[in-house]
């Protein structure tokens, strides 16, 4: 594929407009907001830097890198096993949910739009009861049959996941449409950093150590009234 | 287990420094209660005989370190398997204190194997983290689909009443809890306050104490569950939650600004799990 071929892909893949239903998640902010706790946009860009580099950064993203290694070296057992230890990590019952909605809603759309041998492998094992399908390896899948380079996809990820909690935020706080979109321009490089902590980390060393965001994501089940499916 | 990079940087711990712990038990139901069936233990790991403190045939048995402490190029390893019938409660003798290491790490390796419909209760003290050290701790479970598991952790952000906070440099912590091989809920954190503060919201908020509760039991039911959270979300002072992430399961996750706000916490729901599934109310650990 030419580069603006695969930017265009990437694009597409990573816009608001996908229909993954991920603009119907918050991972627990919509408990902060209700706590007071974020309020501002200083309050959201600190919430958001530490879901990027202590959550989604050493769990889906890494996740991302080694489910597209193993897709890659056409080693299916390894995606399996990543997959189901994704699901196994997220404690929260509503975060599991959200990966695997999500990434079936993901799916469902890359086999119409981006059709290839691992998304098609892929939805085989789901519809098998073998994987989960988390939103994660199905992004995985994709990026690598678009050929794409690991740095790549996992910028991709944690850029695309960034913004739409930026969006999800707008509304929540709520926060202006110009002064979230600075935000989301000044995280850039927590989402780097992210990215490349993500690229090096290895199958023991996925981790979530956002403790508040998680308790946060558990007690987000019982909150009176909600916006948010999680 | 598998080390992270940021241990393994420091080369394989040896025989050189530090002290090699092991400790191995079976434990087992002989006429009528839980006993010891086999054990093996090397200094510094120690078991104590059990007791009963329940008046039945639950064993209580306690972990020992009598070296005080963990220090740097500590492996301590223990390894404890309940046959079918077995029913135990495990705790350690006082609190674990990792102190300051010049050089390397301190691992403990933990493996409970449950058989049958066997029950552990597994409650150790507080873990508090010096400034300056570095350890890794790793928790397997393997369960029988009908055994019980109530297990819980408790972590302190270091020797916070001198206002020591955050000093360490190194903290893993991992519970992987795991049904017929397959894992099935695995907990793994991974703290390094050299890399961005630590009271940042989302990660330990303003708080110094953090909770853990982990427990499996095919009697483990939504309507429990949701009592546990109730009973978890109501209490003032503490943040914390509950929820069932996969069928038989629930976790509990806790922030407090002090140890006995956090223990009562895991207290109050351990006794409300334990009437559930085991049967019977909690009691106050008689240390020995």
């Amino acid at each position: 594929m030419r580069a603006d071929e695969t930017l265009g892909a990437l694009l597409q893949l990573t816009s608001g407009a996908f229909p993954t239903g991920s603009f119907a998640h918050s991972y627990g902010l919509e408990t902060f907001v209700q706590a007071g706790l974020v309020h501002d946009v200083a309050t959201f860009g600190e919430w958001l830097g530490v879901h990027l580099t202590h959550s989604a950064g050493p769990t889906d993203g890494a996740g991302v890198a080694l489910v597209e290694r193993a897709v890659t070296a056409g080693d299916w057992e390894a995606v399996l096993r990543i997959d189901r230890l994704l699901t196994a990590l997220k404690l929260a019952p509503e975060i599991r949910a959200a990966s695997r909605s999500t990434g079936r809603s993901a799916l469902r759309a890359a086999r119409e739009i981006f059709p290839g041998p691992a998304v098609e492998s892929y939805a085989a094992l789901l519809d098998d009861g073998q994987a989960p399908g988390n939103t994660a390896a199905v992004f995985a899948c994709v990026a690598a049959d678009l050929k794409i380079d690991v740095p790549v996809s996992l910028l991709a990820f944690l850029w695309s996941l960034a913004s739409s909690l930026t969006v999800v935020a707008t509304r929540l706080v709520p926060l202006g449409g110009i002064a979230a979109q600075r935000c989301l321009r000044e995280l850039g490089p927590a989402i780097r950093g992210a990215a490349i902590r993500a690229e090096s980390t290895r199958e023991g060393e996925l981790s979530t150590s956002a403790v508040a965001q998680d308790i946060a994501a558990l007690r987000h089940a019982r909150l009176y009234s909600r916006l948010c499916i999680s | 287990m598998s080390l992270p990079a940021a241990f393994e940087a420091w080369g394989p711990l040896t025989e050189e420094v530090g002290k090699s712990g092991v400790l191995r038990l079976t434990l087992a139901p002989r006429r009528g209660r839980t006993v010891i069936a086999d054990q093996y233990w090397r200094i510094p790991l120690q078991g104590l005989p059990p007791s009963y403190q329940d008046g039945d045939d639950e064993a209580y048995v306690y972990l020992l370190n009598p070296t005080g402490g963990i220090v740097q190029g500590d492996r301590l390893q223990t390894a404890i398997t309940l046959a079918p019938g077995a029913r135990a409660v495990i705790s350690t003798q006082s609190a674990t204190k990792v102190y300051r290491m010049d050089e390397t790490y301190a691992e403990e390796v933990n493996h409970y194997i449950l058989h049958g419909d066997a029950v552990l209760e597994c409650l150790p003290d507080q873990t508090i983290p010096f400034a300056g050290s570095r350890f890794y701790r790793s928790t397997r479970i393997d369960l029988d689909p009908n055994a019980t598991l109530i297990l819980t952790d408790l972590l302190a952000a270091g020797r916070v009443a001198r206002g020591e906070q955050f000093g360490f440099e190194q903290f893993f912590v991992e519970v992987e809890v795991s049904v017929g091989r397959e894992p099935c809920l695995v907990d793994r954190l991974h703290f390094e306050p050299a890399d961005g503060r630590m009271d940042r919201l989302g990660l330990w908020n303003d708080y110094v104490y953090y909770g853990s509760l982990y427990a499996y039991s095919p009697r483990l039911d939504k309507d429990l569950i949701m009592t546990l959270a109730e009973l978890i979300e109501s209490c003032d002072g503490v943040y914390g939650g509950a929820g069932g992430p996969a069928p038989s399961f629930t976790v509990v996750r806790v922030l407090g600004r002090t140890t006995w706000a956090v223990r009562e916490i895991l207290f109050n729901a351990w006794d409300l799990l334990r009437r559930r599934l085991v049967g019977k109310p909690a009691r106050p650990l008689r240390k020995l």
